[in-house]
């Protein structure tokens, strides 16, 4: 069966979804597009999808990564033009690329991910630069049902951070390969603040979540908006 | 102004900002400015309650698809919204355009029980509007009540403008129309109100006052001194054909789940039975059909256009419908096992139990209400539901695999005895033994039983009918509670103290609004969600405003407060049906005649 990954954008209002809502979202969009989408066997069929790393509400994204499967093989144009006039307002599909067969699942392999974030508050230099002397930062992990509570060390997963000259972004942004959005660098110009550039690692050995490094660094993340997502290597 | 600005600042801090954001798949945002009215429709609870009642929706899409007006949403906001709106001053906003609540030309509330009273308060105040109809000027909006309470309005009667009685669709229209020409004519407001009484199922309030006799004694509502060419009597507005009407086909698709989180189609409207309890069944009379060709279409259509893979079948006792089963498997045929089927409220039959087998072959539970456990009082409710009726349903419930039975009984009825609350017991109890012979399932079976205190209904054959004290409530209810105990059944209530402000401001006249003006201005919000109602803002009310609220729970007598209001059955009819409930007899509610 063929297998597509889908890159969208998330912007405005949809940001604020959670990523149950999101993915509810987007499933529901895939089955207005009419895309021949392959279904699981058995007593409850789904769609066959898989999702890229969970966003935190209130971020928007240029990166939100989908796998789908369909029944039929289609262009990867074909596929944009079907989905694209029926996603919701705000998110828009980016780009659309057909996977060889032995091309890893999503979720398998470890990926990196950037993010610029907007920090109230000025003078973060220097808890940045103690958090990242340390080899350690542990985080108490609340347990539920299934697991137990634990301490967690983040430090691993947090692989760059950098405060950004306000005027400087768009300049940063040439550096690292990624063109200005319009729409949402405005929020850097109308709140004030402190630009940070974050790199996080995600893998299925774990991550290190936007609120534990707002913790971390004790500060106030005030807007934030996922940039770039890489397969780690 | 940046409308869009506000959004992140505000969003951020609040617990679940999806539920204000708007933007929804087929959500309609029209151009503010070329729209000759501009309507928000108000659902006076949080957004994802809101959401699962598709009235207010179907009016939303009626008038945005077919008219040059536009209409946009508002939910109930949550605590840490209201007090974020408080603080910085934020008027309360509308979904689509987000416009402050006083910029509308027309508010619309869906009233649909009592217990949001406090909410359509606080919704008026944190939109910036006047609370008080009299206190506001002529740049307010109009604020217009619809929905099942706009039938019996009166204890909110001091707060609207006008009430819609009965089905909107065509009156909703006519009244944009017709404010839209006294506008450009620049008719004031009072005379805009005298005006809109012309259109059939306005009621005005403010141009009725209760009339007293030489001897002091009540008459009942009548238009004002010098008021004369307004009705006398609002006739409730049905409309006469459901195949012709309007339906939305592309429907909302909301982010933040609903509680009910599906497409709908409407397969008819009214309800073939005369539970002689029930308000909806009096209210939307007679049955009205959609044809099976046309329910097929729209089905279609609406899924396409939605993506939903859940469908709802509504109506009352949906299983009524004759095509029902023809329309369940022409939809599985096109769909399989994609779509779910949802049949929300299911007649106690067996072949009910068929039906919502094919219709979701994963479903492990049911839902019915007997609402009485003897034959006797079933017959006083004219519930048309006999024992072995029962029984055959329960047997099959459990022949066809489920494991779990949910049955919704009342304690209070007229002529209730002791012995008719102990028929709850023995009944469960033998269902039980019942089902669990005859089941399939692996799993024990397992009976779910909610209580519910029963509140006399306006407009029904027991609108004058006593209703049971709070206590009297907590003994029958702590009764079943210690006789039906876990782990074979599950025994919930519907809360007494909700029930008790039900059937006050169900029954109460104008004076009340009193006590809800001053239950909301103590902190009253969300009265229906056990975790907020605040029954002593309402107690301290009562003692402020010195009414006492236990004369409402009493047998009335004389005029009563929605007298005003025909909604088209005649009083010897509900009189008639009255008595028989008295003498044990059952009616053919297919039979009654419209006045």
């Amino acid at each position: 069966m063929p297998r597509y990954l889908l890159i969208f954008n998330r912007k405005r209002s949809v940001r604020f979804l959670s990523h149950l809502e999101e993915v509810r979202a987007l499933e529901r969009t895939l089955r207005r597009s009419k895309i021949p989408l392959s279904y699981s066997q058995g007593f409850s069929p789904r769609p066959i999808m898989s999702f890229g790393p969970p966003i935190p509400v209130g971020f928007s994204s240029r990166v939100q990564l989908m796998e789908i499967k369909l029944d039929k093989q289609l262009t990867p144009e074909e596929i944009f033009f079907m989905i694209n006039p029926t996603l919701p307002y705000g998110y828009n599909l980016s780009e659309v690329k057909f996977l060889n067969e032995n091309y890893p699942s999503l979720g398998s392999f470890p990926l990196e991910i950037s993010y610029l974030l907007l920090i109230e508050g000025n003078g973060l230099k220097l808890s940045i630069n103690s958090f990242l002397s340390q080899p350690y930062y542990q985080v108490l992990r609340e347990g539920n049902r299934k697991k137990k509570e634990k301490l967690f060390n983040i430090r691993p997963f947090v692989l760059h951070l950098e405060v950004i000259n306000r005027a400087e972004v768009n300049d940063f942004l040439k550096t690292i390969n990624i063109s200005k959005d319009p729409y949402e660098i405005t929020w850097l110009m109308h709140n004030q603040g402190t630009v940070i550039f974050f790199q996080s690692l995600y893998t299925t050995e774990g991550s290190v979540k936007i609120t534990e490094l707002e913790k971390a660094l004790n500060v106030k993340i005030i807007d934030g908006e996922r940039i770039n997502l890489t397969r780690h290597r | 102004m940046n409308n869009e600005g506000l959004t992140p600042r505000l969003l951020n801090r609040v617990s679940s900002p999806s539920r204000y954001t708007g933007g929804e798949f087929n959500s309609i945002k029209k151009n503010w400015e070329t729209a000759p009215i501009r309507m928000a429709m108000i659902y006076p609870d949080l957004y994802e309650i809101g959401m699962s009642n598709s009235g207010h929706l179907l009016l939303y899409y009626l008038i945005n698809e077919t008219t040059p007006h536009l209409i946009e949403r508002t939910y109930a906001p949550y605590f840490d919204l209201e007090e974020i709106l408080r603080k910085e001053k934020i008027p309360l906003f509308s979904l689509e355009s987000r416009q402050p609540l006083n910029k509308f030309d027309i508010i619309g509330f869906s009233l649909q029980y009592e217990l949001t009273f406090t909410n359509v308060l606080n919704i008026l105040d944190l939109g910036g509007i006047p609370l008080l109809q009299k206190d506001r000027s002529e740049n307010d909006p109009l604020i217009i009540g619809g929905g099942p309470v706009a039938s019996y309005p009166e204890s909110m009667a001091p707060f609207f403008d006008l009430f819609f009685v009965g089905e909107a669709e065509e009156g909703l229209l006519e009244i944009l129309n017709k404010i839209t020409s006294l506008k450009s004519k620049q008719t004031s407001r009072q005379d805009i109100l005298l005006e809109l009484t012309s259109i059939e199922g306005v009621y005005v309030p403010s141009l009725y006052e209760e009339k007293y006799s030489q001897e002091g004694v009540s008459l009942g509502l009548e238009p004002v001194n010098g008021c004369t060419g307004i009705p006398r009597i609002i006739n409730r507005r049905i409309i006469k054909d459901l195949e012709c009407a309007y339906f939305p086909l592309k429907q909302m698709v909301p982010f933040k789940a609903p509680v009910h989180d599906r497409a709908v189609v409407e397969l008819f409207r009214g309800c073939y039975r005369g539970c002689r309890f029930c308000l909806a069944g009096y209210l939307y009379r007679p049955v009205r059909f959609r044809s099976l060709p046309l329910l097929q279409e729209q089905s279609s259509k609406i899924i396409e256009n939605t993506g939903f893979d859940t469908l709802g079948l509504t109506s009352f006792n949906s299983s009524d419908y004759p095509n029902l089963k023809e329309l369940i498997l022409f939809l599985k045929k096109s769909y399989g096992d994609k779509l779910t089927l949802s049949l929300p409220s299911l007649g106690m039959r067996a072949s009910s139990v068929e039906l919502a087998c094919i219709s979701d072959k994963r479903r492990t539970n049911l839902t019915f209400a007997p609402e009485a456990a003897s034959e006797r009082l079933r017959k006083v409710i004219n519930k048309n539901l006999t024992e072995e009726e029962i029984f055959n349903t329960v047997k099959e419930t459990a022949k066809q695999g489920m494991d779990l039975l949910k049955l919704y009984f009342m304690v209070g009825l007229p002529t209730e005895r002791e012995e008719d609350v102990q028929a709850i017991v023995s009944l469960v109890k033998e269902l039980h033994k019942t089902a669990n012979a005859h089941r399939t399932s692996k799993r024990p079976f397992h009976l779910n039983i909610t209580v519910s205190p029963f509140i006399p209904k306006p407009h029904t054959p027991f609108e004058r009918e006593k209703q049971l004290s709070i206590k009297d409530c907590y003994e029958k209810i702590g009764y079943l509670k210690s006789q039906l105990r876990e782990p074979l059944f599950t025994l919930r209530e519907h809360d007494p103290l909700m029930s008790f402000l039900e059937g006050v401001f169900g029954r109460g006249g104008r004076n009340l609004h009193r006590v809800i003006l001053s239950a909301f201005r103590k902190g009253a919000r969300f009265d229906a969600w056990e975790e907020h109602l605040k029954i002593n803002y309402y107690q301290q009310a009562f003692v402020e405003e010195e009414i006492d609220p236990l004369s409402y729970l009493e047998e009335k007598e004389g005029p009563l407060p929605w007298g005003v209001i025909n909604c088209g059955l005649s009083a010897e009819l509900l009189k008639r049906e009255r008595d028989k409930a008295f003498r044990e007899e059952e009616s053919d509610a297919s039979l009654f005649t419209d006045i």
